[in-house]
């Protein structure tokens, strides 16, 4: 039951006790607001086994790390091998059982693919097998994904989104040969799973995972400029994602705000970076930048501006002609950032770099004050608070590469401060006419 | 359902374990075996724990070596190219020397039709040859025997260490065994008397190399045998080829200015002795030349330009005669002929 009903049934208890309304009110009332109850995912129990079996699969890796001399090689694959079979067996048996026991054969299948990755480890110890280390991170991740699909586990899917980005990492950091599969394999392989399963956690953890794996290979094909263009294309087309969701698909509402809190950080992100000199001066280098496939790196830029211009329009479509949904204002600013950022890195123009970055700038501060506005006409502290902060983060950038004199700097900062001090008053106007608490 | 597919998951995992440990195991107990030289050193996994770092000889491919694709690696200077290279599968064509070691013959980015090979991957490849890693080279063990293995290469200094590894049919090695070698190389450079401190606006002059004191040690538990050919002839320079951008090679070596040994040129060494010689560097025999330069007549080491005496590096190699040449003499059989390579060392005295 949801806390405000909760309180209302309370009161509504009190209310009878004090002869406000007459007990068959106050059924009325009950029978009004009352939901039945709903079958709820034991969140707390997912949760902590699964924390508790990933603490555990950790521990047994370092334990086994240890190399102890006075257990013998086949002891120590004895060992490892009853722990997989173990764990998988005890997690499956659960599994076919009714009410929480599935949850904690979730965890404890988890545990067994904690287990397999020691094993790996494990084989390369004791046979001395030094070769190419992110294998060992890739075939454990696709243990993990094939546990996941198989039993539809959010547990097992964290484990291959956490497994598959450490694997493109460690391809494109040690030995610079970043992974086009690493990309493919956690968007192809656990987006669908955490869209089928509703499962925010899952999907967060994933669109992190793929914003990392996109900005280190794109940058490693294609040089820095890319990681801008790729990262904010994607970031456009999340929060495109997000507001088709929030129209067609209410029951993941979750799902469409982490979609909106990825894309908007990815965003915003971008788009700091870019207001200063040296990145944007990076981004007007886009067709030169060179690395050693840059042909893959534009290829993933341009699919993603696309999809995202594509999505954009959709949603144009059936906001503006058939008034089908609804767009915050704001939000229009993010294709229009799109297109712009993408035609300053293709038109190819160096020694922009100072008109980009204050364009960028402009464009923060464009976010800042909409969101700034909107909350006090809302009456929302969340947009106030956010607008807020972005406009101090902008400011406070600024004070060190701005700025020439303490006096221009002390301005800002006044002016900051007068902002702050007209939109607190706006606030308390706004609230106190919808009638609530100043 | 969901239950097969969960079963059918969980024996694949373990299907993986069982295949990795499996292949090994096969390749150690059938895979041919060889022993090769190595040096170590000895840094920490977090996954798999303590370990040592093993470099071996034949991970350092000459340019001359490399065959097929592999030879045009070796010609491309564009560091693009280079980083493409990385972790490209190669095979290490190898024969078994005199001695017993394994030696490189050839490497190639295509299986040797026959004879045993390695297969490795590229770490890095220029103009000098390519590094490659064959998976070997961690030796896994627990905190404390790696602490004690540190301790015993200061012991046991100059002593290389030989592994025996198994090699099966596609290549893939197995580590099995290591073992130190019981004779050591060492050197101390002829250090000048102290130099006076140098001037404001005097310019900075690098120390010149004009001699060496090798020492070679006996860390065995039996007598050992080494020999002193005259005029030190049982020791050459050899160019480290580690070392990108060497361009100078030993000029002074004619294998047939090597005498035939007598019995005054055998040295016994009781376990823990050991056995310096003095080596004039300035002598025509330890001349070096450029190989950029093929007319240019040969230098000593001191005389090698500022701007090359870092890169000019050079090892000493203790190369003893065969037991064909030694037969008869007394003490023969105490005699390791398996030659032997001390830490590099450049033309301004600086060491590896």
């Amino acid at each position: 039951m949801q806390s405000h009903i909760r309180w209302l049934m309370a009161e509504i208890d009190r209310w009878k006790a004090e002869g406000v309304v007459s007990p068959e009110q106050a059924d009325r009332l009950r029978h009004r607001y009352e939901q039945p109850p709903k079958e709820t995912v034991p969140w707390g129990l997912l949760v902590f086994a699964t924390a508790g079996a990933i603490v555990i699969g950790l521990g047994v890796i370092l334990l086994f790390a240890y190399n102890w001399d006075e257990i013998p090689k086949f002891g120590k694959l004895a060992l490892i091998f009853a722990a997989v079979i173990g764990a998988h067996a005890g997690g499956i048996r659960l599994l076919a059982r009714e009410g929480w026991q599935p949850k904690l054969g979730e965890a404890l299948t988890a545990l067994g693919t904690m287990f397999y990755g020691a094993g790996i480890w494990l084989v390369a110890q004791i046979y001395n097998i030094d070769e190419h280390y992110p294998n060992g991170f890739l075939f454990w991740a696709l243990g993990a994904l094939a546990m996941a699909w198989a039993i539809r586990s959010t547990a097992n899917g964290l484990l291959a989104a956490v497994l598959l980005a450490i694997w493109g990492c460690t391809e494109a950091f040690d030995f610079h040969t970043p992974e086009f599969w690493s990309v493919m394999l956690v968007a192809g392989g656990l987006l669908p799973l955490a869209w089928q399963q509703r499962s925010a956690l899952l999907l967060a953890a994933t669109l992190a995972a793929i914003q990392l794996l996109l900005a280190v290979n794109v940058v490693n094909w294609g040089g820095g400029a890319h990681a801008f263009t790729a990262s904010l294309a994607w970031a456009v087309l999340l929060v495109a994602a997000a507001r088709v969701t929030d129209a067609d698909r209410p029951d993941f509402a979750d799902g469409a705000g982490v979609m909106t809190f990825f894309g908007f950080g990815a965003f915003l992100v971008c788009a700091y970076m870019l207001s200063f000199h040296r990145a944007a001066d990076g981004l007007l280098d886009w067709a030169r930048q060179y690395g050693p496939r840059p042909a893959l790196a534009h290829a993933f830029s341009w699919s993603l501006f696309a999809l995202s211009l594509a999505g954009w329009l959709l949603i144009a479509r059936r906001s503006l002609l058939q008034r089908a949904m609804e767009v915050r204002r704001e939000e229009w600013l993010l294709p229009i950032a799109l297109l712009y950022c993408f035609g300053i890195a293709f038109l190819n123009q160096r020694g922009w770099g100072n008109f980009v970055s204050w364009s960028f700038n402009l464009m923060l501060l464009g976010f800042a004050a909409m969101w700034m506005w909107r909350g006090c006409q809302e009456s929302r502290l969340r947009p106030t608070v956010l607008g807020s902060l972005l406009l101090s983060a902008v400011v406070l950038a600024r004070y060190f590469d701005l700025f020439q004199s303490l006096a221009s700097r002390g301005l800002a900062f006044i002016i900051l401060g007068g902002i702050f001090i007209a939109e607190a008053m706006y606030y308390r106007k706004m609230r106190q006419t919808k009638g609530g608490a100043a | 359902m969901k239950v097969k597919l969960a079963l059918l998951v969980a024996a694949l995992q373990v299907l993986v374990l069982a295949f990795m440990g499996g292949q090994r195991e096969w390749i150690m107990r059938t895979g041919t075996p060889l022993t090769l030289r190595t040096a170590p050193v000895d840094p920490n996994d977090p996954m798999r724990g303590a370990y040592v770092r093993l470099d071996y000889e034949i991970s350092t491919v000459p340019a001359a070596l490399c065959r097929g694709e592999t030879a045009k690696w070796t010609k491309t200077s564009d560091y693009r190219e280079q980083q493409k290279l990385r972790d490209r599968v190669v095979y290490a064509a190898v024969g078994v020397s005199a001695y017993g070691l394994a030696e490189l013959k050839s490497l190639s980015d295509t299986e040797p039709v026959s004879g045993p090979f390695l297969r490795g991957r590229v770490v890095s490849a220029d103009t000098n040859g390519v590094h490659v890693r064959y998976g070997i080279e961690a030796l896994f063990m627990n905190k404390e025997a790696a602490r004690r293995m540190e301790a015993m290469r200061n012991e046991k200094a100059g002593a290389p260490m030989d592994v025996t590894v198994a090699v099966g049919s596609s290549g893939i090695a197995v580590l099995k065994n290591t073992a130190w070698e019981p004779l050591g190389i060492t050197f101390a450079i002829d250090r000048p008397p102290q130099r006076q401190p140098r001037t404001p606006g005097q310019q900075w002059q690098p120390q010149v190399l004009t001699g060496l004191t090798v020492t070679l040690h006996n860390y065995g538990d039996k007598d050992l045998a080494i020999v002193n050919l005259p005029e030190a002839k049982s020791f050459r320079l050899v160019p480290n080829t580690r070392f990108a951008g060497n361009h100078y090679t030993c000029a002074g070596e004619k294998s047939a200015d090597v005498p035939t040994p007598t019995a005054d040129d055998i040295i016994v060494l009781k376990p823990g002795a050991k056995h310096d010689v003095h080596l004039d560097l300035t002598q025509p025999q330890w001349w070096i030349a450029d190989t950029r330069k093929p007319d240019s007549e040969p230098i000593p080491l001191q005389k090698v330009p500022q701007a090359d005496g870092w890169s000019t590096s050079f090892r000493l190699e203790y190369a003893p005669p065969t037991a064909d040449t030694v037969r008869g003499l007394p003490h023969a059989d105490l005699i390791r002929h398996a030659p032997l390579r001390s830490r590099a060392f450049n033309a301004n005295q600086g060491v590896d």
